[in-house]
């Protein structure tokens, strides 16, 4: 299930916010190697301000899966902050009010059959949905181009910015990506997804952990208990290529 | 006996072995060995296949068979094996020529 973490439920998640810091290390700096700020083993930024929201995605024994952060764009932003150079002249201004940004998104999860897959689409709806419903029109963000394809298959509408260029782990490409109830229901429909995908958990009355509270949901709606994490697979004979399945900037 | 190159044969009439071929071709690359080497009685997970090279590979079938969108995951990655997958594929394949 896809846990929507932001400034009002902050304080639930306290323990699992660091596993997702943990996780970003794991991804970004160990796997990818990136030189990214780490604190206490932690991968933190700027951008992770009270202002930032989080989708978490978790496995069977309550780790991080998949993470993707998102953020209003009007007062700062990771692609004009430091991709700016990629970006074309004339665009809409990000501090419209009705932008976001998406950042470090990331899947640790392996699997490519159903269950795996609908849980990749709901970590990606979730974003759009949470937009939509804040009245935001359009996510920019900046992706290695490797990433495009995911996230076309999944069903987002993404007006690439320039060309791909490289950004010093490969090349990259700005975008902006439509958010809007017609993307979202496609998604949904594709996919089989709940409405919607994630969970918001304010408050745990009886339980004792947000995950407790999540699994009562789960119990209530079956849509929502198929994006339980299915059980580890079984290991593999033949050799895996070690890559994050998806890492966004 | 290696695979012949699929890029050499017309997507229009493509059969299913030809597609097997394709995939054998497709994974022995990502994964660095030969078409061979690649069992066509096993499924596509047994190979590590991460979800991005899942949906590189789908895209680029859809390509090479004239089939945008065409093709939905499951056909390929719930299969059993790349052979039953490859026959599902002509089977589609064939359907759609027959529409047109």
């Amino acid at each position: 299930m896809f846990h929507l973490i932001t400034d009002h439920n902050r304080a639930l998640y306290r323990g699992e916010l660091e596993r997702l810091h943990r996780a970003r290390k794991a991804v970004f700096v160990d796997e990818l190697g990136w030189g990214l700020r780490v604190r206490d083993g932690m991968e933190y930024d700027e951008y992770d301000d009270a202002r930032a929201m989080h989708i978490i995605g978790f496995d069977t024994a309550g780790d991080v899966a998949m993470g993707i952060r998102v953020r209003p764009a009007d007062d700062r932003s990771m692609l004009v902050d430091h991709f700016a150079h990629h970006l074309p002249a004339g665009l809409r201004p990000f501090d419209d009010g009705r932008t976001w940004e998406v950042s470090r998104g990331f899947c640790r999860e392996r699997g490519i059959r159903k269950p795996h897959l609908m849980r990749k689409a709901a970590c990606m709806i979730a974003p759009l949905e949470i937009a939509l419903e804040a009245g935001v029109d359009r996510y920019v963000g900046f992706t290695d181009v490797r990433m495009l394809n995911l996230y076309y298959h999944i069903g987002w509408k993404l007006n690439l910015l320039g060309d791909p260029m490289p950004y010093g782990e490969g090349d990259g490409v700005a975008y902006e990506a439509e958010v809007s109830a017609q993307v979202v229901r496609q998604i949904r429909q594709t996919w089989g997804l709940p409405t919607p995908a994630h969970i918001r958990i304010d408050t745990l009355d009886d339980t004792k952990t947000v995950h407790e509270a999540a699994a009562r949901i789960a119990e209530a709606d079956p849509l929502q208990h198929q994006l339980l994490a299915p059980p580890p697979a079984a290991p593999r004979p033949m050799a895996v290529l070690r890559r994050p399945q998806m890492g966004v900037v | 006996m290696t695979p012949p190159d699929p890029s050499t044969l017309d997507p229009s009439s493509v059969t299913a072995a030809q597609i097997e071929a394709w995939f054998r071709r497709h994974i022995a690359a990502l994964i660095g060995t030969t078409p061979d080497a690649v069992d066509g009685g096993a499924d596509f997970e047994s190979f590590g296949i991460d979800s991005l090279q899942a949906v590189d590979m789908i895209v680029a079938l859809e390509k090479w068979l004239g089939m945008p969108d065409d093709l939905p995951m499951e056909m390929l990655f719930e299969a059993p094996s790349i052979s039953d997958a490859a026959r599902s594929v002509a089977e589609a394949r064939a359907r759609r020529t027959a529409r047109s």
